[in-house]
């Protein structure tokens, strides 16, 4: 048994090394199928991770079913709480939080912009505001929609806002571009299965006579495949890789515009790469998937030659 | 140890290549097919090492019916045989020494046994020293001689070699069949196929003559 283990382990070291000096033997076509695989993979894996930062940002927004009912100024705190708590037993509403005019003057005073602003003014401009997260049986539009109609005609409400549809469409946008980003990574991971299988046939065809040699000296179709096998990770490992690099400098391009955008929306979201675990994932997929090209391959190639 | 039995193989599109051959080979036999270039010479080879399969009959290699190995048994059949053909069909892109080696890689041996063999196979065939040579710097009768050290490194029972002189002048197949004789010696079995009945005469222990793949006389 640990002879058998011996004998595996050579075998497949021996693969291993052999294809990557094959490799290096050839190295201008090497180097163009990892750079074709590279290039391949760079346009999804880029999508991909701006995918993932714009989903961050919209995570980062609140409940997209929010209302926000902004109340008369001439208001007292007291009719103030007195509104808010006949809303609460309100069928449609789940929970809402009462904001009274010292509650809006403090949570502005803090924002870096504008606080200072305030020190301007004689008194609280601010009005009191409730802000309402309906039941998700009325969250629909056209239930939103009836809501927003009833407590825009109450006497104590000045203004309406649900304004956030805005980013219910973001959000459908968003959907509709992942699928977009997933749709052209697989076309993408195909063109990638399809250049490696070019190259490997290319080395077929290029091997055909050493092939059918150790054919007849007792080769099997396994021992025939692992050196292609092999090959195909190291045009993985390699080009995955490479593209992972390539995407990491368009990153890097672009981090200090991003962060300055953020900035400005006063967003405390940062820019920020693939995890290392994503990364391995990514990379091992791509090992994968070219390590998948090269059997189909080759095992095509063997069974259309035997007789 | 080699025995045909009715055997006969049909190429679509054209005749029959070989009819109803019946032929025993025993246990270190010094075997020839001989006969005119077409007369199935090659075929015989051919269906023994299950390079092809035959239309009709059976091949027994030591009572085992090759007729009915599943192809996925092939490659450990041809372990047990060694190959030696007229074109030699060395690997051009390799030294002598990996061209010798590799039916030892391919049958999974260790890299000291693979050294020890491989040197040993070139020293009986006259190539020591050989070892880092690219095929194409050797002679055709060198070149050969790679052949035949490959196709005894794993020290098979049975060697099947196909107008393994073909490409060589007179006194190069002399020498080249003297080694023949010498492994045969040591207990090898042989089948060779050839036009040349003067090596026949001075080698065979058994020959088989074959016309338009008929079986028209044997020794």
């Amino acid at each position: 048994m640990r002879g058998r283990l011996r004998t595996w382990l050579r075998l497949h070291g021996h693969a291993l090394f052999s294809s990557l000096g094959d490799l290096w033997r050839a190295p201008w076509m090497s180097a163009a199928t990892i750079l074709a695989i590279a290039i391949t993979l760079t346009l999804p894996l880029g999508f991909g991770l701006a995918l993932v930062h714009l989903q961050r940002l919209s995570d980062t927004f609140a409940d997209d079913r929010g209302v926000t009912l902004y109340l008369s100024p001439s208001l007292t705190d007291d009719q103030a709480r007195r509104l808010a708590a006949r809303l609460r037993r309100h069928p449609a509403v789940a929970s809402l939080r009462l904001t009274d005019k010292q509650m809006a003057l403090a949570e502005f005073r803090r924002d870096p912009y504008f606080g200072a602003a305030l020190d301007l003014l004689p008194d609280n401009p601010l009005p009191a505001s409730i802000d309402v997260v309906p039941k998700p049986a009325w969250a629909d539009e056209s239930h939103l929609q009836a809501l927003v109609a009833e407590w825009r005609r109450l006497p104590e409400v000045d203004l309406v806002d649900w304004d956030r549809r805005w980013l219910r469409r973001f959000r459908a946008g968003l959907a509709l571009v992942r699928r977009a980003v997933w749709l052209l990574g697989g076309i993408l991971s195909l063109a990638m299965v399809l250049v490696v299988g070019n190259t490997i046939r290319l080395e077929l065809q290029e091997r055909r006579e050493a092939i059918a040699v150790m054919q007849l000296l007792g080769a099997t179709p396994v021992f025939i495949r692992r050196p292609f096998l092999y090959a195909g990770f190291w045009y993985g490992a390699f080009g995955g890789g490479l593209a992972l690099g390539f995407v990491f400098l368009l990153f890097l391009a672009l981090r200090s515009r991003l962060t300055e955008l953020a900035q400005l929306y006063g967003s405390p979201f940062t820019p920020y790469f693939f995890g290392f675990g994503a990364l391995c994932a990514i990379w091992s997929g791509v090992c994968l998937g070219t390590v998948a090209a090269a059997w189909l391959t080759v095992s095509r190639h063997l069974r259309s030659r035997q007789s | 140890m080699l025995r045909f039995e009715g055997v006969g193989k049909r190429y679509p599109g054209s005749g029959e290549v070989l009819e109803a051959l019946n032929l025993r080979i025993g246990r270190g036999d010094m075997a020839f097919v001989t006969g005119h270039s077409g007369a199935g010479k090659s075929t015989v080879l051919r269906l023994a090492a299950l390079i092809e399969r035959p239309s009709r009959g059976r091949i027994f290699l030591n009572d085992r019916d090759l007729t009915r190995l599943p192809p996925r048994s092939v490659p450990h059949l041809r372990r047990r045989i060694g190959l030696i053909f007229q074109d030699y069909r060395l690997l051009y892109d390799r030294s002598v020494f990996d061209n010798v080696a590799l039916p030892l890689l391919i049958a999974g041996y260790g890299p000291e046994e693979i050294d020890r063999r491989t040197r040993a196979a070139l020293a009986k065939v006259g190539l020591a020293g050989y070892e880092s040579r690219r095929p194409i710097t050797l002679s055709g009768g060198e070149q050969q001689r790679v052949g035949i050290a490959r196709a005894i490194v794993t020290r098979p029972p049975l060697i099947l070699a196909d107008e393994p002189t073909g490409n060589l002048d007179p006194d190069l197949a002399q020498e080249i069949f003297t080694m023949f004789r010498g492994f045969n010696q040591l207990g090898v079995t042989f089948l060779i196929a050839t036009h040349d009945r003067g090596l026949v005469a001075r080698f065979a222990s058994r020959w088989f003559h074959l016309e338009r793949g008929r079986l028209v006389a044997e020794g």
